[in-house]
């Protein structure tokens, strides 16, 4: 009965460590993988540009007719000649998928995870 | 609580540990094989696979690049002349004398040299060796200098064309000034990487990418269809890049590199000199351009470099299928419409 109990307490505690280091290592992973996430522009479906979500800046896109900015792995829209606006109250973004659509301009300003590995360097 | 539902537990939170880290790691691995010499072009050439080839296809394909490499490299050699040729250092140590018989190779490429100059609006001149001697001695002293504007002045008077005699048909060239001299330095690297490259293509050769010091070009795509990411240094923070991009079937080059730098009372200067003022250009801090022929690339890296913007964007523009970037000292870049750079 005894060795049965301590038997319990063991196996809860083994679970509950395991099941931490499990959540540990996935935050590890996650933050590392954020560091590599990007900020693209598209243009009518075309990539136009792309931004390391790490740039901190404001930086004029689609030839100065919409600004963006970048700040501590966000991106929001902050200028847009278009008359709705709705793209710059639609806020700052920050997770793999979420967008921002200029519809007026054809801009959609995505962030995604990217591939940051360097074949040459000049 | 038994003993076989811990076992089961254990192994559960393992699989899915294995899972998560699996899921995170490339699964994307090609065996690249690379190799590097450096004889040629007083540079480090490096040709690369990501074809997914075998390593003896491989080595071959190398041995015939390194052998078209050398075969440039000794025609193209404005210091040192080689038994059984007559190169370019022949040419201008008979400048004011006879008409020197060359290899058709070196004909052709005075010929595309002649041509990218008028395309380039004299920016990139082969011809302007007189005064880039002067540089290269400077840049070369135990202290560097500057020439001084009246050197500069006299030797730029046996600058231009006018001054080579070429005579297809006899396979001959003449320096008629002897004073002129050739310096295909601005060139030279780019035309024989893509003679390189149009080998390996005629044997229908893709996934390779040779590097000659900078000058890259690369042929087709990885085995796996992705391009290759070239990242292009901020000349800010040379540890850093200020941009990455995809390229695939075509070349990168860059002029004012951080490397092609040399100092005088701690001011920098490039090694691209500015045939219009007869120092080093500073517009920029560097241009890259990125079009299918390396020779032309080549040809324009070192015309941008020394053009405003404005006008270099015209030039761009008039080209097909040319793009080019443009970093500024303060950092601020500018490209193409159909360049897509990660900006970083």
């Amino acid at each position: 009965m005894n060795r049965k109990h301590t038997t319990l307490v063991r196996d809860t505690l083994l679970i509950i460590t395991l099941l931490l280091i499990g959540i540990i290592l996935l935050f590890v992973l996650r933050g590392r993988s954020n560091e590599g996430s990007y900020v693209i522009i598209m243009y009518q479906n075309e990539e136009k540009a792309r931004f390391s979500l790490a740039s901190d800046g404001i930086y004029n896109i689609n030839n100065g007719k919409n600004r963006i900015e970048i700040l501590g792995g966000k991106v929001r829209m902050t200028y847009a000649d278009c008359p709705d606006e709705l793209c710059i109250r639609q806020g700052w973004i920050e997770y793999d998928g979420q967008s921002i659509i200029c519809l007026p301009n054809k801009i959609t300003v995505m962030v995604s995870g990217g591939d940051s590995l360097v074949d040459f360097v000049l | 609580m038994s003993l076989r539902f811990r076992r089961a537990v254990i192994l559960a939170v393992l699989l899915f540990l294995t899972f998560l880290i699996a899921s995170c790691s490339k699964t994307k691995e090609i065996a690249v094989h690379s190799e590097v010499f450096y004889s040629y072009f007083d540079t480090v050439s490096e040709i690369s696979s990501y074809a997914g080839d075998s390593d003896a296809v491989f080595h071959e394909n190398a041995a015939a690049v390194s052998e078209l490499l050398d075969h440039w490299h000794r025609m193209l050699d404005i210091y040192h002349e080689y038994e059984g040729i007559n190169n370019l250092c022949t040419v201008n140590k008979c400048a004011g004398g006879e008409a020197v018989k060359v290899d058709r190779d070196l004909i052709d490429f005075i010929l595309y040299a002649k041509d990218m100059c008028v395309l380039t609006y004299g920016e990139m001149d082969i011809s302007l060796g007189a005064v880039l001697r002067l540089w290269h001695d400077a840049r070369g002293a135990d202290v560097p200098y500057l020439p001084s504007m009246e050197e500069l002045e006299e030797a730029s008077r046996h600058v231009g064309f006018d001054n080579l005699e070429i005579d297809v048909s006899a396979c001959t060239l003449r320096l008629t000034d002897s004073s002129a001299s050739l310096d295909p330095g601005a060139l030279g690297k780019g035309y024989a990487a893509e003679k390189a490259a149009q080998m390996l293509i005629s044997q229908n050769v893709t996934g390779y990418v040779i590097n000659l010091g900078g000058n890259i070009r690369c042929i087709g795509t990885k085995a796996d269809g992705s391009p290759w990411i070239t990242g292009i240094r901020d000349p800010g923070n040379p540890e850093k890049l200020a941009v990455t991009l995809k390229i695939s079937d075509c070349s990168c080059v860059t002029s004012g590199g951080y490397e092609r730098y040399f100092t005088v009372d701690g001011t920098r200067y490039p090694h691209i000199i500015d045939k219009d003022t007869l120092m080093p250009a500073t517009g920029f801090a560097s241009v890259s351009v990125i079009c299918k022929d390396s020779a032309l690339a080549d040809a324009l890296a070192t015309a941008l470099f020394c053009m405003s913007y404005e006008d270099g964007l015209a030039l761009v523009s008039s080209l097909d299928n040319v793009q080019a970037l443009w970093i500024s000292d303060d950092g601020s870049l500018r490209y193409t419409k159909e360049l897509a750079p990660v900006i970083l």
